[in-house]
């Protein structure tokens, strides 16, 4: 019973789209780059020379204390909030990629919208520049 | 076709959630979870809905994710604080109610004549899920307004309030 009607449900709304051949580029760019990502790694593992020392062994580190116990260091909360102000503005370009697309097309009331949009967040911008949070102090 | 497409993404995606609940180590969680954000993109693809699927990618897996994983550093967890919480058999009531319930309401729905029908007749746009069919309802066409114009303008406010509270809770001296 239930699958009779998921099978209705997806073929009916998938039947605009013809599946297979909408998303098989996609496919197949996900396809190669598996292939060649596991590929090399496979190729290096079976093909490759291997000549093992002692100092190819140790653990190889940059710019960090060697020999180091703990690498989960305690964060700073700037961290944090650097993290969160990206994704509030991230989700707000979001919204520019379809705007852009449609533009032209629009016209002058998408650009109303999408400027009393922006106008909103840049009082959270100036909040926050304000506030400090995008210096490093 | 698109059902199979749904089984296996939809498998995929309760598998690398029960896997992120499971795991005890807390990035390996977030991994998981990556990965079910992946199938759940890939739901959403076979439904058609690309723009949704893209964004589910980029903004959740890309974005969002992130920040998790800065929250697992700020906490800075030892292994020995790491969940030792064991398998009780109690713990099956409450998995055995969600499943009943999930039971009853997938029957409810499986059975219902409206839904069936509405089904039977769906017809989508030729051009749904697309990026353009997604901007001309938040932004109307060039002699209307959109259906969703008003809500995007709310979704700024909510931005805001976002922004204000990450400040307030975030900051020593305000």
């Amino acid at each position: 019973m239930f699958k009779i009607f998921l099978m209705s449900t997806t073929e009916s709304l998938s039947k605009s789209l013809d599946l297979t051949t909408t998303y098989l580029p996609i496919v197949m760019m996900i396809v190669v780059a598996l292939i060649v990502a596991f590929g090399m790694l496979a190729l290096s593992i079976f093909a490759g020379p291997k000549y093992p020392s002692k100092a190819k062994e140790y653990p190889f580190e940059c710019g960090w204390l060697l020999d180091s116990k703990d690498t989960k260091r305690k964060h700073s909360i700037k961290f944090y909030m650097v993290a969160i102000m990206f994704l509030i503005f991230d989700l707000e370009i979001v919204f520019m990629y379809p705007w852009a697309i449609t533009f032209r097309q629009i016209g002058l009331v998408s650009l109303v919208e999408m400027f009393i949009f922006l106008s909103i967040l840049v009082v959270g911008y100036i909040y926050v520049w304000k506030k400090g949070i995008l210096e490093w102090d | 076709m698109g059902v199979y497409i749904f089984y296996l993404f939809g498998t995929g995606l309760i598998a690398t959630s029960i896997v992120a609940i499971l795991m005890k180590n807390p990035v390996h969680s977030v991994l998981s979870v990556v990965s079910s954000f992946f199938f759940l993109a890939g739901i959403y693809a076979g439904l058609s809905m690309q723009f949704l699927a893209v964004i589910q990618i980029l903004v959740y897996a890309g974005a969002i994710m992130v920040l998790f994983i800065f929250i697992i550093m700020l906490f800075d967890l030892q292994k020995s604080e790491y969940s030792k919480d064991r398998f009780l058999w109690r713990d099956l009531v409450p998995l055995a109610l969600i499943l009943i319930t999930a039971a009853g309401f997938i029957s409810a729905i499986s059975r219902s004549e409206s839904i069936k029908n509405y089904v039977a007749n769906a017809k989508l746009p030729s051009n749904f899920g697309s990026v353009s069919a997604v901007s001309f309802e938040f932004f109307g066409t060039s002699n209307s307004v959109g259906r969703f114009s008003f809500l995007f303008e709310v979704i700024s406010i909510l931005l805001l309030s976002a922004i204000v509270g990450a400040v307030v809770l975030a900051k020593r001296k305000l």
